[in-house]
């Protein structure tokens, strides 16, 4: 197993953003976290990756403890992540802006090289040498997805990668997704795209009001009632099963 | 190149020779503003706590003990980064202005310790310093070879900058600057590096306190811990281009003749005319080259050819 989270919780004053979630990722799997906006995925995000310190619980990465670590400390140990909002360092070239991520591998020489080959990966690399902040918001997102490619993670975080994105480039980050995955890295992916994360996910939890509410195969997971009540709506007839999921 | 050229024009004459000795000094002190204010984007208001730091402790060590200039040149340095260490370490970890607010407060804080330890800084007097010429004395008969030290001071704090900006630390710097929660999520531990930034910043502005301090001959508390002199620092650097390497230079290099040159013509109509002239050059320069003189520079070259053979050469693997 490479990530195990027991017992999560985190308030922000009296708002309980996580209630002791639990979730499990084995090595190699795409899971996604599904739920309306507010339900606490970024907080679950930013709590694994020592953004914030939980209130309660325990998180362990490849056997070994990660809780109250700092960020930087869990991208040493190999967690990558993307943030929700694109974080492009924007005064940067982007290949500087994928290099500042290699370089926790190695020199400057080979965190040139390995950039490059994560801008391929990603298809930015005929705008290696173009400002970050001249980039669009699909590039800046496919840039993002580099910077944490870049760390060589063993978990890779997305937020919301595909959010405004449209259907063919959602195909596309897919396919990159795919790529990343089948080159040896877990993920956990956000996104409000059912369809999208249905087509990738081998899994998928959801999280409603900082619970977790289901875990287990898209089938499965939009047969239980309490999902379609809180992330389709209650009366809901089933034909959208058909459509979202073909 | 440019200083090899300035230093045959520093050979005509005595008052060429000072005037460029403060300009290369203020484009040394620039530089190594530079590396906090530029590179790591920490503001700072108070450098003149280093610069004065390093002066007063290397002159103390002088006259009140006799130790060699040169030594002391490195026990002041030390002082400096010791200072830039702490003032780091408890305020970088914070994010906004705290650190801009406690640098001001030291320099503050050490200019009053300054006026009252009377029997070790010589209170509001000063300390004057005895001229004994020589190499290991940093004093100098002749006005040139001030010049040339100014020279090689800008020298040495232009090739450090420049070794740190294409270096790892370069990238980090300016990741922390640009978004300090992108930078931690890739593993750069942002608090440590800015404190190391700090530290070299503190030392090489100390450096240029001391060798400053043997070229007038005398310090004290107003001039050595003075805002003017750290804002001084912190326009140029701006006005040169912030977070560049070479930018600070010539900020230098155009602000302080600047300075003087309005002073000649305006000084002698009303007092503070050219302080106002000066103050109106700097509001159009910041409103219209937001990226100061390096900015400018870097735009005209990206639209030029020399961006498509750039580039041609860069994305070639080595």
């Amino acid at each position: 197993m490479l990530l195990k989270v027991t017992n999560l919780s985190k308030k922000f004053g009296g708002l309980e953003a996580l209630k002791r979630i639990n979730l499990y990722l084995t090595r190699g799997e795409i899971v996604g976290v599904l739920g309306p906006n507010g339900a606490g995925k970024t907080t679950l995000f930013n709590v694994i990756c020592g953004f914030y310190p939980p209130d309660e619980g325990e998180v362990v990465f490849d056997n070994k403890c990660i809780t109250g670590k700092k960020p930087w400390e869990i991208a040493h140990l190999g967690i990558g992540r993307t943030f929700q909002l694109v974080k492009a360092l924007g005064s940067m070239t982007v290949l500087e802006n994928v290099m500042v991520g290699t370089l926790l591998r190695g020199n400057l020489r080979q965190a040139r090289n390995d950039a490059l080959t994560c801008l391929e990966i990603v298809g930015l690399v005929d705008r290696a040498h173009f400002l970050a902040n001249s980039l669009n918001i699909v590039d800046r997102k496919r840039l993002e997805l580099a910077r944490a490619l870049g760390t060589k993670p063993d978990l890779l975080l997305l937020d919301e990668c595909m959010a405004g994105l449209n259907p063919s480039e959602i195909h596309s980050t897919l396919g990159i997704i795919r790529d990343i995955n089948h080159r040896g890295t877990s993920i956990l992916l956000i996104e409000h795209i059912i369809w999208a994360v249905a087509n990738i996910a081998h899994r998928v939890v959801i999280l409603d009001y900082g619970e977790k509410i289901a875990d287990g195969t898209v089938k499965d997971v939009f047969e239980d009632p309490r999902v379609v009540a809180a992330y389709i709506g209650e009366g809901t007839n089933t034909c959208w099963k058909s459509r979202t999921l073909s | 190149m440019i200083i090899g050229l300035l230093m045959i024009v520093a050979y005509q004459n005595p008052f060429y020779a000072n005037f460029i000795a403060s300009m290369l000094f203020m484009a040394g002190l620039a530089e190594a503003y530079n590396i906090i204010g530029g590179f790591a984007g920490q503001l700072s208001l108070g450098h003149s706590a280093f610069f004065g730091v390093g002066a007063y402790v290397s002159v103390i060590m002088f006259v009140r003990l006799g130790i060699l200039p040169a030594i002391g040149c490195i026990a002041g340095m030390f002082a400096a980064s010791l200072l830039g260490a702490g003032i780091g370490y408890v305020t970088l970890r914070l994010k906004g202005p705290f650190f801009s607010l406690a640098t001001i407060a030291f320099a503050e804080v050490l200019r009053i310790l300054a006026i009252n330890l009377r029997s070790v800084t010589g209170g509001s007097v000063g300390i004057m310093i005895p001229l004994k010429t020589g190499f290991v004395n940093l004093m100098f008969k002749e006005r040139i070879s001030y010049a040339l030290v100014a020279g090689g001071y800008a020298l040495l704090v232009l090739f450090i900058s420049y070794i740190l900006r294409s270096s790892r630390m370069g990238y980090y710097l300016l990741a922390i600057r640009e978004d300090q929660d992108a930078a931690e999520s890739v593993g750069i531990n942002s608090p440590a590096w800015k404190v190391l930034a700090a530290i070299i910043s503190a030392a090489l502005t100390g450096l240029g306190g001391v060798l400053y301090a043997y070229w007038i001959l005398f310090i004290e508390p107003y001039s050595e811990f003075s805002f003017e002199v750290s804002v001084n620092m912190a326009l140029i650097t701006m006005i040169g281009g912030m977070g560049t390497v070479y930018g600070p230079f010539f900020g230098a290099l155009m602000l302080v003749p600047l300075q003087e040159i309005l002073r000649g013509l305006l000084g002698k109509y009303t007092p503070g005319l050219h302080m106002l002239v000066y103050a109106v050059l700097l509001i159009m320069v910041v409103s219209f080259l937001p990226d100061g003189i390096a900015g400018l520079a870097r735009r005209k070259l990206m639209f030029g050819k020399f961006r498509e053979i750039l580039e041609n050469v860069n994305t070639k693997r080595e």
